[in-house]
């Protein structure tokens, strides 16, 4: 009799085959007030964060983008600008609210034409190989049940030289800022979770995932194992957050 | 420094400026002609590089990948003292800072930079409404003038405080006509001494 294969959701172990939906729910139930959330739990310091991933994207005007996992947008609007009307960037979310939420946002704030909104799950992506001179992924690779397969597949897409930029929750070393981080991720997340989205359940999974979510150099090998070159990683803000880069050779 | 910090501050300065590049059209055209260019500036102490990347907007960074199209070096008291001068253009021609790669996008920059006049009554209305802009910014103006008048003034009684009623400090002819007899004893005391030298090499050479 074979086993069934088993993964993390947050601290708990649950079938591979659930994560998928029980990670839906989570964002089905966060979409509407996902920003407003993101702020306050990172004192708007997600954005500095995001800044510090477009500095090292490289992206030129004509170049081809995915940013998978882009939920409302926001690297896809700067990515938009970057590339120009002769250009393309294709914002990909497994999720439908969250996807729903970004492409009314981007219409809302006059993007359109270079953009296309794509739902699409990074374990298959579907897309032609060697199609993107860039994929991004922001704050999405922990909630992926097979992050080998899907690091596998931003490889298939990438261009030869193309760049893979994964910007995620990481470890830090501070004892005295893990310390402060902990108790504020078990205590104040789901209070506000609670608060705001009525929902405290999804952001202690939020804080449970990101434990649960490979170091810096872990992520680094499974880069490297699935085929990416030149791979390093920047942290910030202490290594509570880390930018993983890798090149297609 | 983290990486955070940085790019809080680049971020917070490129909102600054790009704000005050919306009330000074004329000079926001000027950037916006060099677009893409790139232009770095490296500051040697303490190390620190910011890439420069015009266009409709400016954006700062701390990194950049691509081509850069120019670049200033110096120390960060040369930029801040580049940044205080009006011509901006002949400044940097005399300062300590060192230009790579393109001067003309260099001098270009400069050149808006000393042209910058931002329209600060324009940037009140959009507060306060023109009416009361156009009080403030007259007020502003008047009290600038004024400011203006009264620290060159008070530079000028301070001299001559100094000067004539403590008798601390020469005449300014007075103290170049002094620096020029120093520095004459100084050349004549340095021929003394090149003679005295030769006669010494002289007397000790074997007969």
């Amino acid at each position: 009799m074979s086993e069934k294969k088993t993964t993390h959701f947050g601290y708990q172990t649950v079938d591979a085959a659930e994560k998928q939906g029980k990670v839906a729910e989570v964002f089905h139930s966060v979409a509407a007030k996902y920003d407003v959330m993101n702020d306050l739990m990172s004192f708007g310091i997600h954005r500095l964060w995001k800044r510090f991933t477009m500095e090292f994207t490289g992206v030129r005007k004509g170049d081809s983008v995915l940013d998978i996992a882009g939920g409302t947008g926001d690297l896809t609007m700067k990515f938009s600008d970057l590339v120009g009307p002769e250009g393309k960037v294709v914002l990909a979310d497994i999720n439908d609210s969250m996807l729903k939420v970004g492409r009314d946002r981007l219409l809302d704030k006059g993007y359109s034409g270079n953009i296309e909104c794509v739902q699409a799950n990074a374990e298959c992506l579907p897309f032609e190989d060697n199609s993107f001179d860039v994929v991004t992924m922001a704050f999405g690779l922990r909630n992926v049940t097979d992050k080998d397969q899907a690091l596998r597949e931003f490889n298939r897409v990438l261009k030869p030289g193309g760049r893979l930029l994964v910007l995620e929750f990481s470890k830090t070393n501070n004892p005295l800022l893990k310390k402060a981080y902990d108790l504020y991720s078990f205590t104040a997340l789901p209070f506000m979770g609670k608060l705001i989205t009525n929902d405290s359940e999804s952001y202690r999974y939020l804080a449970e995932s990101i434990r649960m979510h490979p170091g810096q150099d872990e992520l680094k090998a499974m880069f490297e194992n699935a085929g990416f070159a030149n791979c390093e990683y920047h942290n910030l803000t202490g290594g509570i957050v880390a930018l993983h880069k890798g090149i297609k050779p | 420094m983290d990486q955070t910090l940085i790019q809080g501050a680049l971020a917070s300065a490129q909102s600054i400026i790009n704000q005050a590049l919306r009330y000074d059209a004329a000079t926001a055209q000027k950037l916006a002609a060099l677009a893409p260019k790139v232009l770095a500036i490296e500051i040697t102490q303490p190390a620190t590089t910011i890439y420069v990347q015009f266009g409709d907007q400016l954006r700062l960074m701390a990194h950049h990948k691509g081509d850069v199209q120019a670049r200033l070096q110096g120390d960060l008291q040369a930029f801040i003292n580049l940044a205080s001068t009006q011509d901006k253009h002949a400044a940097l021609m005399k300062s300590d800072i060192q230009i790579q790669g393109s001067s003309q996008l260099a001098m270009g920059l400069a050149d808006a930079m000393s042209d910058l006049d931002i329209d600060f009554e324009a940037m009140l209305s959009q507060l306060t409404g023109p009416v009361v802009a156009h009080v403030v910014g007259k007020n502003l103006r008047r009290l600038s003038g004024w400011l203006k008048s009264s620290s060159e003034k008070l530079k000028q009684d301070t001299v001559e405080y100094v000067r004539d009623e403590l008798q601390l400090a020469p005449h300014k002819l007075e103290g170049e006509s002094r620096f020029t007899d120093i520095h004459k004893l100084k050349l004549d005391s340095e021929r003394l001494e090149a003679r005295i030298n030769r006669l010494a090499i002289h007397l000790n050479k074997p007969k």
